[in-house]
C-alpha cells in the first residue's frame, strides 16, 4: 500500500518536476541564447521481496540543456567572419559611395580641370578663361582635400569603432569572469547560467576572434591575438586603445601593463574587420589619392616652369603641395633623422613603408603585405637609400629596433594648393619664339619653341639659324658669331639650343634662315597650355604607362571591386552564420508543439499518477471497511 | 531536422531580408534611371562609365575648339577675299590708269583712289576675330599687326601660328601670320624681278620677261655703256658678262629673255633682283608714286610705262599669295568642318555606348521588381499560415 502511495508521489514529482521544465521552456521560447531543457527521470533502484524485483517508483535524475557544443563553436567561428566581413564592407561601402557620387568624385573635376585648360588654349590671351583654369584648378584641390578629409573621417570611424569594441570586449570579459566565479559557487552547473555565458561569448566572438577553452571546474578561459588571455576562470583581463606608434591620431589596440601595441595579431570579428579595412584599403587609397595628386601638381609645374606668364615672366609653380614625410616611432631612442624625397615620380607605388633599423642596418618593409623591399645606396647625403623611386637619407646615429614610417604620397592630397599667382600668372606661352626670314626659298614654316631647361643662362639669347644647304645649318648670335658650327639636319628633326627645342614644319632650302628670339607681347601663344594638356595625359606612372586618368580609374576600380568583393562574401558569410545558427536553434531551440505534447504528456502522467493515489485510497478504505 | 519555433521566424526574416536588400537596389535603379550607381554595383562599367563620361567631354571641347576655328577661319577668309577685292581693283585702275590718253589730273585721281585702296589693305591687315584679337598679328594678337611708320607700313606681329587640337589625333592651325600675306609678295615674275632704273634717260620699256634657263644666283644689273653695248655687273661690282642690243629685239641676259622695246640711252640701268620680297603697302605706294608722276616727254612716259607693268606684275604676285593663303585657309574650314561630322558621329557612338553600360533597362528593371514584389508577398503570406498553426489551439 505504501509502496503505491510512494510510486505514486514519486510519479507526481517527476511529472511536475516535467511540467515545470516544460513551462520553463515556453516560458523562455524567445529568450536569446536559451537551450531547451530536458527533465532527465529513471526508475528508482527497485526492492527484492524474494520472489523478484518490485519497483518503487521514478526519480528526477537531472534537468539538463540540450546543447551541441561542436555547433555552437562553429557558430561562434561564423559570427566572428560574419561581422568580420560586415564591418568591412560597412566602411568599404561609404568610401564606395564617396568615389561613385559624382558632385565629390575625382573624375569629374579632373577632366573639367583639364578642359578649362584646353580652353585656355583655344584663347590664351583671355583672362576669363584664365580665371577659369585657376577656379577649376581651386575646385581640383578642393575635391582632393574634400576626398582625403571623409577618408580621414573614416578613419576616425574606424577609431571609435575600436574605441567602442574594446570598451564592449572588456565589459563581456568581466561579465564572462562573473559566471564563471558564480558557476563555481553553485553545486552542478546551471544550464542557464551556461546559457547566458555562451551568449556572451557569442557577442565576445562578434566583437574579435576569440578562442574559448573549457576547464574541469566548469569554468571556461577565453585567448584573443596570438594567445593574450581575456578570461582566465574567475578573472577577466582587458585590452585597451593606444595611439599608433608613428602616428598619434591613430588607434591601435593594446594589451598589458604598461598595455603595448598587439603586433598584426587580431583578426575576425568588428575589430578584425575595422583593421583589415584601414590597413588594405583606406590606406592603399589615401596613398593613391595622393599619388594622383603628386602626378598632377608635378606634370603641371615642370611644364608651366617652361612658360611663360601674360606678364612676360618664366611660369613658376602652378601647384603647391607637401612631399614625402617620414615619421620616427615614439619609442625611438636612437637620434637619426630621416629624409624622404620622391627621386623618380613615375616609379613611386602608392604605398607607405616602415623603415627599420637593426643589427647595423636599415629594412624597409611594405606595411599593407609587410614584404621586405630591396633598397640601393648607403643612405647618405650623396648616395640616398633608393627603392620605388624614392630617395632616403639618414642623419644621425640610430639605435637597434628604432623605427620610422615613411608617408610617401598621402600628405599630397590634402595640401594641394593652387600656386599660380592670379589669372595673368598662368604661362601659356612659350618664352621663346621662332620665325621664318621672309626671303626664304624652302617651305619650311617657323614651328613651336619648346623650353625644356627652364634653368639654362643662355635661354633667352636670340639667334640666328642658317642653312648652309639643305641638311647643314649653324646657329649665330645676334652679333653674327657662329655659336655651332655646321650642323647636320634632316627634316622632321627639331633643333635644339639653349635650353629650347624649335621645331621646322616643312623643308628648308640653303640659306634658308630662321630665328629664335624671345617671345615679346606674344599673348596669342598658347604652346604651353596645350603642352601642360598633353603632358597631363600622358602616360607618367608605371614605366610610362599608366597616365593620371588611368591611376584614378584604377582607384575607383579597386575601391569597387573590394568593396564588391566584400559584398559579396559577406552574403556568402551572412548565409553560413544563418545556417550555423540554424544548427545550434535546431538541437537547442524550443519547439511549442514539442512543448505542448511533452505537457500533454507530464500531465496525463500526473493525471495518472493522481488516479492511483485515489486508488491506493479506495484500497486503503477497503482494508479499513472489512475491519470495522 | 528539427525546428525550433524560432527557425521559422528567423528563416522568414532573412530571407525577407535579403529580398528586400534587393529589392531596394532595383528600386534604385529604376528611380536613378542607371544600372551602376556606385563602383561596387559593376566595377567594370564603372571604370567603362568613367573613361567614355570623360571622353565625352573631351569631345565637346573638340568641338568647341573647332568650332573656334572655323569661326576665326571664316573671319579670316572673309577678309583674304576683301584684300583680293581691293588688289584687283587696284589692278583694274593700274590698266586703267596705263593708257596715253589719259592726263595728269586723271592719274591724280586715280593716285587718290590708290591711296585710299592701300589704306583700306591695313585695315584689313588689322582685321580683329571675334574676341578683338588681331587676327594677322601671330601670337601678338593684342596689337594692330600693321603700323604706319611715315611713309611705311611695318609688320608688329610675329609668325606664331596657334594650333588647337579639334580631334583626338587632329590639330589646325586657327589662322596666319600677317606678314607671309601682306609683307611677303613675290613682286617679279618667274620669280625673278625686272625693273628700270626710274633715271634712265632712254625708252626702254621692260615688256613681258620669261625665264629661259635656270635663275642666276645673286642680283644683276644690266648697265648700258652706249645705246646699244650693255655690261652686266653683279652685286659685287664685276663684270660678269658684256653684249649688245638690237632694237625690237629681247635681252638675254642670265637665263632671262627681257623684251624690251623703246630705245634705251647710255648710262640707262636695268635691275634683275632674284626672289625679291615685296610689301603689298609698298607695291600700292609704288603705283601711286608712279601716277603722281606728272613729269612730261618720252622718258617720263616709258617711267611710267615701268612703273605700271611693275605694278601689274606685283599686284600678280600679290594676288597669287593672297589667294595661296586662301586656298589653305579654305582646307583648313573644310577639315574643321568635316572633323563636326566625325565628332557627331563618334559623339553619337560614345553616348549609346555610355547608355548600354550605364542605363537600366526599364523593361527587365520593372519584370525584375515585379518578381521579387511577388516573392515577398508569398514570404509573408505562408510565414503568417504557418504561424497560426499551434497544438496549443487544441488544448
Amino acid at each position: 500500500m505504501s509502496g503505491l502511495l510512494n510510486n505514486s508521489l514519486s510519479a507526481l514529482l517527476t511529472a511536475r518536476a516535467g511540467i515545470a521544465t516544460v513551462s520553463h521552456n515556453i516560458a523562455n521560447v524567445n529568450t536569446d541564447g536559451f537551450s531547451r531543457q530536458r527533465v532527465s527521470q529513471a526508475a528508482r533502484q527497485p526492492e527484492y521481496n524474494g520472489a523478484g524485483y518490485i519497483g518503487i517508483g521514478v526519480s528526477v535524475v537531472g534537468i539538463d540543456r540540450v546543447y551541441d557544443s561542436f555547433l555552437v563553436e562553429q557558430a561562434r567561428a561564423a559570427a566572428t567572419n560574419e561581422t568580420y566581413l560586415s564591418a568591412f564592407h560597412d566602411l568599404a561601402t561609404r568610401v564606395d559611395q564617396l568615389f561613385g557620387n559624382e558632385a565629390v568624385g575625382l573624375s569629374g573635376a579632373t577632366s573639367d580641370f583639364f578642359d578649362s585648360v584646353d580652353a585656355l588654349a583655344r584663347d590664351p590671351s583671355s583672362i576669363p578663361a584664365r580665371q577659369t583654369v585657376i577656379s577649376q584648378a581651386q575646385v581640383l584641390a578642393q575635391r582632393f582635400a574634400t576626398l582625403d578629409s571623409q577618408l580621414a573621417t573614416t578613419e576616425e570611424e574606424i577609431d571609435s569603432r575600436l574605441y567602442s569594441s574594446v570598451a564592449n570586449i572588456n565589459s563581456l570579459a568581466d561579465s564572462i569572469a562573473n559566471i564563471n566565479d558564480r558557476i563555481t559557487s553553485f553545486p552542478g552547473t546551471p544550464a542557464d547560467l551556461q546559457d547566458q555565458r555562451d551568449q556572451l561569448l557569442g557577442k565576445l566572438a562578434e566583437e574579435i576572434d576569440i578562442s574559448v577553452l573549457d576547464n574541469a571546474d566548469g569554468t571556461v578561459s577565453v585567448f584573443v591575438g596570438n594567445g593574450q588571455s581575456l578570461v582566465n576562470g574567475p578573472v577577466g583581463y582587458s585590452l585597451t586603445t593606444l595611439p599608433d606608434l608613428f602616428d598619434p591620431s591613430r588607434l591601435q589596440v593594446g594589451y598589458g601593463e604598461p598595455p603595448t601595441q598587439i603586433p598584426d595579431g587580431l583578426a575576425g570579428g568588428a575589430i578584425g574587420g575595422a583593421l583589415e579595412f584601414r590597413r588594405t584599403l583606406l590606406d592603399p587609397a589615401r596613398a593613391e589619392l595622393g599619388r594622383i595628386a603628386t602626378g598632377i601638381a608635378e606634370t603641371f609645374n615642370a611644364t608651366h616652369a617652361t612658360g611663360m606668364d601674360l606678364s612676360g615672366a618664366m611660369g613658376g609653380d602652378f601647384f603647391s603641395y607637401d612631399g614625402p614625410e617620414a615619421r620616427a616611432a615614439s619609442g625611438n631612442a636612437g637620434a637619426a633623422v630621416i629624409n624622404v624625397a620622391i627621386d623618380n615620380l613615375s616609379d613611386v607605388e602608392p604605398r607607405n613603408y616602415e623603415l627599420a633599423y637593426g643589427g647595423g642596418s636599415w629594412q624597409l618593409i611594405d606595411i599593407a603585405s609587410g614584404s621586405a623591399i630591396g633598397m640601393t645606396g648607403s643612405g647618405s647625403a650623396a648616395d640616398p637609400f633608393l627603392a620605388e623611386g624614392l630617395a632616403i637619407t639618414v642623419s644621425g646615429a640610430a639605435a637597434d629596433g628604432d623605427r620610422f614610417q615613411l608617408k610617401t604620397l598621402s600628405p599630397a592630397a590634402s595640401s594641394l594648393k593652387v600656386a599660380v599667382n592670379g589669372p595673368q600668372g598662368i604661362a601659356a606661352a612659350s618664352p621663346m619664339v621662332g620665325s621664318a626670314a621672309l626671303a626664304n626659298t624652302g617651305s619650311a614654316l617657323a614651328g613651336i619653341v619648346a623650353v625644356e631647361d627652364p634653368g639654362n643662362p643662355a635661354l633667352s639669347d636670340a639667334v640666328n639659324i642658317v642653312f648652309d644647304d639643305p641638311t647643314t645649318y649653324r646657329i649665330f648670335d645676334s652679333g653674327g658669331s657662329d655659336l655651332t658650327g655646321p650642323i647636320a639636319f634632316s627634316p622632321g628633326d627639331d633643333i635644339s639650343f639653349n635650353g629650347w627645342r624649335f621645331s621646322l614644319e616643312g623643308q628648308p632650302a640653303g640659306a634658308d634662315s630662321f630665328s629664335v628670339t624671345p617671345n615679346v607681347g606674344g599673348t596669342g601663344d598658347n604652346s604651353v597650355a596645350r603642352r601642360l594638356l598633353e603632358v597631363a595625359r600622358e602616360g607618367l606612372f608605371g614605366g610610362g604607362n599608366t597616365s593620371i586618368e588611368d591611376l584614378q580609374s584604377g582607384l575607383l576600380a579597386k575601391v569597387g571591386i573590394a568593396t564588391q568583393q566584400a559584398e559579396a562574401s559577406l552574403q556568402a558569410q551572412s548565409a553560413v552564420r544563418d545556417q550555423a545558427e540554424m544548427s545550434v536553434e535546431s538541437v537547442s531551440g524550443v519547439n511549442l508543439d514539442e512543448e505542448a505534447v511533452n505537457l500533454m504528456r507530464y500531465q496525463e502522467a500526473y493525471q495518472a499518477a493522481a488516479k492511483a493515489i485515489a486508488v491506493a485510497d479506495t484500497l486503503f478504505q477497503t482494508v479499513l471497511d472489512a475491519v470495522r | 531536422m528539427r525546428i525550433s519555433s524560432n527557425t521559422l521566424a528567423r528563416s522568414y526574416l532573412a530571407v525577407t531580408q535579403r529580398n528586400q536588400a534587393e529589392l531596394l537596389r532595383t528600386q534604385i535603379q529604376l528611380a536613378t534611371g542607371r544600372r551602376v550607381n556606385r563602383p561596387s554595383d559593376d566595377p567594370g562599367a564603372a571604370v567603362r562609365i568613367e573613361a567614355l563620361t570623360r571622353g565625352l567631354k573631351t569631345h565637346e571641347v573638340h568641338e568647341q575648339n573647332a568650332e573656334a576655328a572655323r569661326r576665326r577661319l571664316s573671319i579670316e577668309d572673309e577678309a583674304l577675299g576683301q584684300v583680293s577685292g581691293i588688289l584687283d581693283r587696284m589692278r583694274e585702275l593700274t590698266i586703267r590708269a596705263n593708257t596715253a590718253v589719259l592726263d595728269d589730273v586723271s592719274r591724280a585721281g586715280i593716285a587718290d583712289e590708290v591711296r585710299q585702296l592701300s589704306e583700306g589693305l591695313v585695315q584689313l591687315g588689322n582685321s580683329k576675330d571675334g574676341r578683338g584679337e588681331y587676327l594677322f598679328a601671330g601670337f601678338r594678337v593684342g596689337q594692330p599687326a600693321f603700323a604706319r611708320q611715315g611713309d611705311e607700313v611695318v609688320y608688329q606681329g610675329d609668325q606664331g601660328r596657334r594650333q588647337l587640337q579639334i580631334g583626338e589625333s587632329r590639330q589646325i592651325a586657327d589662322g596666319d601670320p600677317g606678314d607671309k600675306i601682306f609683307m611677303s609678295v613675290n613682286p617679279g615674275r618667274t620669280g625673278v624681278l625686272v625693273t628700270a632704273d626710274p633715271s634712265n634717260t632712254g625708252t626702254g620699256v621692260v615688256g613681258a620677261y620669261a625665264l629661259t634657263g635656270p635663275a642666276p644666283a645673286g642680283d644683276l644689273t644690266v648697265s648700258f655703256t652706249t645705246a646699244s653695248d650693255y655690261d652686266v655687273i653683279d652685286s659685287g661690282g664685276s663684270i660678269v658678262a658684256s653684249g649688245t642690243f638690237v632694237a625690237g629685239d629681247s635681252l638675254n641676259v642670265a637665263g632671262i629673255s627681257v623684251p624690251l622695246q623703246g630705245s634705251p640711252a647710255a648710262g640707262d640701268e636695268f635691275a634683275i633682283a632674284v626672289a625679291p620680297r615685296q610689301s603689298i603697302f609698298q607695291i600700292a605706294g609704288d603705283l601711286v608714286a608712279v601716277l603722281e608722276d606728272s613729269d612730261a616727254g618720252p622718258a617720263a612716259a616709258a617711267r611710267r610705262q615701268n612703273g605700271f607693268n611693275a605694278a601689274l606684275n606685283a599686284l600678280d604676285g600679290g594676288l597669287a599669295n593672297v589667294s595661296s593663303v586662301r586656298t589653305d585657309v579654305g582646307a583648313r574650314l573644310a577639315a574643321a568642318e568635316d572633323q563636326r561630322d566625325i565628332n557627331d558621329g563618334f559623339r553619337l557612338q560614345l553616348e549609346s555606348t555610355l547608355s548600354t553600360i550605364r542605363d537600366v533597362d526599364y523593361a527587365e528593371a520593372i519584370s525584375k521588381l515585379e518578381a521579387q514584389l511577388a516573392g515577398l508577398e508569398v514570404a509573408q503570406r505562408s510565414y503568417a499560415q504557418s504561424r497560426q498553426l499551434s497544438l496549443f489551439d487544441f488544448l
